[in-house]
């Protein structure tokens, strides 16, 4: 006798017996699928650090050879070279790591169009030691100059850096400290940067900054005509003015310095002010 | 569209119904395992295997054997040589076996040269009666599941087809033993061997379908869709005998929804889920 209620039952039964070959294939699926992830992320982990040092070995190689060249430049006694090299050549050296950015892409730049911010094309500011010695100057920027002659005497041009002959010694140093240290070859490149962001937007903080930046290297001349840039945008911000003041004692400005500062300070009483006065007038201001 | 389409041939197939009482009784009773000539369904492969065994009888063959794995047909093709041939010449078949070698020859001392004295006839009386007919059609003598005779009187067939008086087909299932009979009997006799196989999923459509038409049962046999068949194919191996019970049980069930939940049954297709509750009772499912 036919009874197709029990049998509806069993061939339900069946049926879902039928399924779990597919639910273990499914599962079966996703266990190696996550299984795969985690080897994937594992191998990922391993091979990430091995990256790391194969990069810093060929930073460590890169800085060996810059270090080479520049104590072969160097004036380090043989005293004083050998045992530089032989640390080099030490397991410090790869302790030792100093990071340059590359400024290379500044050199692209069309130096043109910057002219109207510099005031004075062509100038061209070269990197000495501290030792006196005339600029040459083209014929141009000799024009510029002799306007400007009539406030500011010509100037020597002098670059804040550190002479040659202490490089090898502050090289020297450093595997034994284990400190990193950040050096900028050349501020000019920065100085160009910004300039031509100040540029495109006309952000006054861009033009300080400038103004601070040539103040720094020295060059007392732009960085008047910055700090007078971001005067003229914002007449508010007491640095604009110090770097002004500063910049016109340098050029040989002194009188008219002090009152600019003073006139600054009838309004606003800056304590700054102050100061840079009586470092003018006692002739300390560095 | 396709569901409106859908909708509108299951209420014409359920108006339809309505005109008949059970509409899958008399589909069942088209899949009763019996070996009827009257229910062969000619497919190609089959037809083909027809026609070579009646080719082969026409020729001065001494034995034909037949074979196949069981429910391939062997015995609905015997009874179909049978029919077709019967009215022509003389021709014996036998069914089931007549295991005893006495009313063995007994047997075919009546049906072929209608001896009807009760005395014991043994090899010898046999091949003497033989000798003492002659006709210029030789008489045929089929005998299906042939591996139920034992291996004596399966030589002396083997000795009387020798006579020519006699010419035989044997059909046998195709097991290991079954070859090895065939050979150390059969093997040096001049004979024509034809096998039958188990349907594909295209033939056992075919067969299906036309069982139910000749049963008149046309909305029925619409209803098996391809996925159907291949689900029956897979379930019987293309076992006649195992599609017909599986079928038979099949209309039982669905009988069985149209009389006591007709809604539960789709008038439009078979479900894959009545074709397992059938293969579950027929046994093909263990569940």
């Amino acid at each position: 006798m036919l009874n197709v209620l029990e049998l509806e039952q069993r061939q339900k039964r069946y049926s879902q017996r039928k399924k779990v070959p597919l639910y273990l294939l499914v599962v079966l699926v996703l266990l190696l699928f996550i299984v795969g992830v985690i080897i994937f992320t594992a191998m990922s982990d391993e091979t990430k650090p091995a990256a790391q040092l194969d990069g810093a070995k060929e930073l460590q190689s890169t800085q060996t050879s810059t270090e080479d060249t520049m104590l072969e430049n160097s004036t380090l006694s043989s005293a004083s070279r050998s045992s530089v090299s032989s640390d080099i050549s030490s397991d410090h050296v790869a302790k030792r790591m100093r990071l340059e950015p590359s400024m290379d892409f500044i050199q692209d730049l069309d130096e043109t169009d910057l002219e109207y911010y510099f005031e004075e094309p062509e100038e061209k500011v070269v990197s000495v030691p501290r030792v006196t010695q005339k600029p040459t100057q083209a014929p141009q920027s000799q024009q510029r100059r002799s306007d400007i002659s009539s406030i500011v005497p010509s100037r020597e041009r002098v670059v804040a850096q550190k002479p040659a002959q202490q490089q090898p010694q502050r090289e020297y140093r450093a595997p034994a400290q284990h400190t990193m240290s950040i050096e900028r070859e050349n501020d000019m490149r920065d100085i160009l940067d910004v300039i031509k962001r100040f540029k495109r937007n006309k952000n006054p903080a861009l033009s300080l900054f400038v103004a601070k930046r040539y103040y720094a290297i020295g060059e007392y001349q732009q960085a008047y005509n910055y700090a007078l840039a971001t005067n003229e945008l914002d007449s508010s911000i007491e640095d604009s003015w110090l770097i002004f003041a500063k910049s016109l004692y340098h050029l040989d400005q002194k009188d008219v310095a002090i009152r600019t500062l003073k006139s600054y300070l009838d309004q606003t009483s800056s304590i700054k002010a102050k100061i840079a006065i009586e470092q003018m007038q006692n002739g300390s201001l560095r | 569209m396709r569901a409106l389409r859908s909708r509108e041939i299951s209420q014409l197939v359920a108006k339809r119904l309505m005109q008949i009482k059970n509409l899958f009784e008399s589909s069942k009773d088209a899949f009763l395992d019996i070996v009827d000539a009257d229910n062969y369904v000619q497919i190609d492969r089959v037809a083909i295997v027809y026609r070579s065994l009646i080719e082969a009888i026409q020729k001065p063959l001494k034995m034909i054997l037949l074979y196949g794995k069981p429910g391939t047909g062997k015995s609905m093709m015997l009874g179909r040589i049978y029919k077709d041939l019967h009215k022509k010449q003389k021709i014996v078949l036998y069914q089931t076996p007549i295991v005893d070698e006495s009313e063995f020859f007994r047997s075919l001392a009546r049906d072929i040269y209608n001896y009807t004295l009760k005395e014991d006839i043994n090899f010898t009386r046999f091949n003497e009666l033989s000798k003492s007919h002659d006709s210029e059609l030789v008489p045929v003598v089929m005998l299906d599941e042939a591996q139920m005779y034992s291996t004596t009187l399966m030589e002396k067939i083997r000795l009387i087809s020798d006579t020519r008086k006699i010419k035989f087909i044997i059909a046998l299932h195709k097991t290991e033993r079954e070859d090895i009979i065939a050979k150390e009997h059969f093997q040096t006799r001049i004979w024509e061997a034809q096998q039958l196989h188990n349907a594909s999923a295209g033939e056992l459509k075919i067969y299906i379908q036309k069982k139910l038409m000749r049963a008149s049962c046309f909305d029925v046999a619409n209803m098996f869709n391809d996925k159907n068949i291949r689900l029956i194919h897979s379930l019987s191996d293309g076992n006649y005998r195992d599609t017909n019970k599986l079928l038979f049980t099949l209309f039982s069930i669905a009988s069985w929804y149209e009389e006591h939940q007709p809604t539960k049954i789709s008038y439009t297709e078979f479900s894959s889920k009545v074709i397992e509750m059938a293969a579950i009772e027929t046994g093909f499912i263990d569940a």
